[in-house]
């Protein structure tokens, strides 16, 4: 058995699994990660090349609602327009009407 | 948008910016559209851009035309959105947020902990992603699929850009079950970009 093989047998058996990694990178965001959940977290990385796959496509999502965010001809990702009923529209003129003449 | 020529120092006329039937002609749709991608229910937005309007109508005074009256409008009603979620959620507030997590986050594995489909290399980067208008789309849909918590969690977070904090004060969850939502979320929209999309 190879080094590299043994090496990945060992993380397998000992380290965590793609479960717990995938929480750990969402988190990364949101609260402090611990050096424990680093090293645990890199570990598992160097021996999981769909955990890095995941690792970048969080990276993408995140630029993509930033950018989202910055265009502001582009609210939020809201591609259908729509349109406010004519009922709806009489409703709020009218108590605007009202509400102005206080 | 006519006070622009007049000056800085002077205050605004009431009547210039008191047109109410010209506001929902202009504005309407827009904030509706707005309120709608949010919230997802149409009583919910229509309530929302009623009470932007008569907010926006009250306050008309602070608005000194520094931003143009859309700008100023869409500030009113991001502000009246999250109330209405914030409300929507004391008053139902969410549930089983730790079994029903676990529940889906284990479908996206296998037995041995290990994704059961393997997220593959993403051979785009996000600025080309989004100029692509059947993206958009396909994005737009795979986030019509998740759950509401789910959904609001996760809009609050990344497209609202509040601190973990603040969303919880609003979803009235702990930052545990917060945390769990979110991930939640990335995976499903992250499955459904993958099969929808890259594959």
């Amino acid at each position: 058995m190879n080094i590299r093989k043994l090496y990945t047998k060992i993380v397998n058996k000992h380290g965590i699994h793609c479960k717990d990694a995938a929480q750990i990178m969402s988190d990364m965001t949101e609260r402090h990660i611990s050096l424990k959940e680093r090293v645990l977290l890199c570990i598992h990385l160097s021996i999981c090349n769909p955990c890095i796959n995941y690792k970048k496509q969080l990276k993408i999502l995140r630029n993509i609602f930033e950018l989202y965010r910055k265009d502001e001809k582009m609210p939020a990702y809201s591609l259908t327009k729509t349109r406010l009923s004519i009922e709806a529209q009489q409703r709020i003129k009218e108590l605007l009407k009202k509400q102005s003449r206080k | 948008m006519s006070n622009s020529t007049k000056k800085r120092n002077t205050k605004p006329k009431k009547p210039d910016l008191l047109n109410p039937d010209e506001w929902v002609d202009k504005h309407g749709d827009y904030l509706f559209s707005l309120a709608l991608s949010q919230l997802r229910n149409h009583a919910d937005a229509e309530n929302v851009v009623q009470e932007t309007f008569l907010s926006a109508l009250q306050s008309h005074a602070n608005f000194l035309g520094k931003s143009n009256e859309r700008t100023w409008l869409t500030g009113i009603l991001k502000y009246k959105i999250i109330d209405c979620i914030r409300n929507s959620y004391n008053e139902v507030p969410i549930t089983c947020v730790q079994e029903d997590a676990e529940k889906e986050i284990n479908s996206f594995f296998a037995k041995d902990n290990h994704h059961k489909k393997q997220p593959s290399d993403w051979p785009a980067q996000a600025h080309e992603l989004i100029e692509n208008q059947e993206f958009r789309e396909v994005l737009r849909d795979c986030m019509g699929n998740l759950t509401r918590s789910a959904y609001d969690a996760f809009h609050l977070r990344e497209i609202n850009n509040l601190k973990s904090d603040e969303v919880c004060k609003i979803l009235n969850i702990s930052k545990g079950n917060f945390w769990v939502l979110l991930h939640r979320a990335r995976l499903r929209l992250q499955k459904c970009l993958e099969i929808n999309w890259f594959d």
